[in-house]
């Protein structure tokens, strides 16, 4: 009984706000089925690595010294090694994208640059509010609206804010469908909402589909070299799925691996939701300025799309510009279920899809390049 | 705040141009299928 007293008498009241947010994801995660695969783990390990004395972090003990803890452990090896846990998933993802409604109409990669806008505007709110380049610039990856892509950049730069960084990058993305309609209604009118869009469906052959992945990989690198393995282990994975020759190595990447990773990264992450790195009030400041970056990125996206409309003959849906943030499939769909509601009939999905799928390449290149920014200016 | 300008300039600079190349590459690639079709 007295083991049971030490400890709770041990809980700081830190620790206790991370068992209420630990509480509040997982809550999130079952209740409302918000990106249940990540928030779920980072609940449970939020708890968990911030039980007093918790071994599953690093602990140093009496007369022993320092013991090792798995989470701990994981973390220094799949995230602050070598980045390999979100670069795995990567592969993963790039299995799953068909880039196919893209290449049907190239135009689209244009929206994906313009919602990227989202991260240089969070970047300068969070100058404007003190904090330092690299800090800033890890708080400003959040609008990527890309999970993996965010922990890399923050944890390159060495951000103090890891934790909060990618409960907000997670989070939000789960939020889109809230998030994106408000921000959409905010700079258009009914009218160009109702806008209709005719898709013409145009095939893509084998060879340029194989092709497409190669080609990117070798632009990017040559553009942007801290994107390299970012987008690299994206469009491997689109190349597996691809090429026609390795279907069941595309089918572990889309299933399996994706699985695994996503099993041990939300757990892993957990470790820097330590209470005495979380509770502090920059933590909040992180939250507001995550959520502008996602509304910047959707303003961005859409006053892009009118600004060409200005020149186009055919007009495109503004909202189609809004699709252009990385949160793959659900900025398409949210998209869609606006366009149906504002017009019924109306079908924007393919576009909006291509606008998608550009977006997850453009947030792996705006990634690249914030840390090349960054590091030039430190 | 300037270097923060900078960087938002660059930035935005620097995903469009790799993104028209990319466009541009795709087009082309797009062309050629079109004038040689595909091998059954």
């Amino acid at each position: 009984m007295s083991f049971l007293w030490e400890g709770i008498l041990a809980i700081t009241w830190q620790q206790l706000v991370m068992y209420a947010v630990g509480g509040i994801l997982i809550w999130v995660a079952i209740k409302k089925q918000y990106e249940p695969s990540l928030l779920l783990p980072m609940g449970f390990g939020a708890i968990l690595v911030n039980l007093p004395g918790s071994n599953a972090i690093n602990q140093t003990l009496q007369g022993v010294g320092e013991v090792n803890g798995i989470v701990t452990w994981l973390y220094d090896t799949g995230i602050a090694a070598s980045e390999a846990l979100p670069l795995l998933l990567f592969i993963g993802i790039g299995a799953m994208i068909d880039f196919g409604p893209l290449l049907s109409k190239p135009s689209m990669f244009l929206y994906g640059a313009a919602a990227q806008f989202g991260i240089f505007a969070a970047l300068l709110i969070a100058v404007l509010l003190g904090f330092d380049l690299k800090d800033a610039a890890s708080i400003g990856i959040i609008g990527a609206a890309d999970g993996p892509t965010a922990l890399l950049v923050s944890q390159v730069l060495k951000s103090n804010y890891i934790g909060a960084i990618a409960v907000a990058a997670y989070s939000y993305m789960a939020l889109v469908p809230i998030v994106q309609p408000f921000a959409i209604k905010l700079v258009t009118t009914k009218k160009e909402r109702s806008i209709r869009m005719p898709y013409e469906s145009s095939s893509v052959s084998k060879r340029t589909r194989i092709l497409f992945p190669i080609f990117v990989t070798i632009i990017v690198g040559l553009i942007a070299p801290s994107s390299a393995s970012l987008v690299g282990f994206l469009m491997f994975g689109n190349l597996i799925r691809e090429c026609g020759v390795l279907q069941s190595l595309s089918d572990t990447a889309q299933t399996t691996l994706t699985n695994l990773i996503t099993l041990l990264l939300g757990i892993t992450i957990s470790f820097s939701m330590q209470a005495e790195a979380f509770v502090r009030p920059d933590t909040l400041f992180i939250m507001v300025i995550g959520l502008a970056a996602f509304v910047f990125d959707t303003i961005g996206g859409v006053l892009f799309a009118k600004f060409l409309n200005l020149f186009t003959k055919n007009k495109v849906n503004p909202m189609v510009g809004a699709a252009g943030i990385s949160a793959f499939p659900m900025a398409s769909r949210v998209v869609q279920k606006i366009a149906q509601e504002e017009s019924p009939g109306n079908v924007i999905l393919m576009h909006a899809a291509g606008a998608n799928v550009a977006g997850q390449v453009a947030s792996a290149i705006a990634g690249g390049l914030l840390i090349n920014l960054v590091t030039s200016f430190m | 705040m300037q270097i923060a300008l900078e960087i938002m300039g660059m930035g935005m600079l620097g995903i469009f141009t790799a993104m028209i190349v990319i466009m541009l590459v795709t087009t082309v690639l797009k062309k050629i299928d079109n004038k040689k079709p595909e091998a059954k």
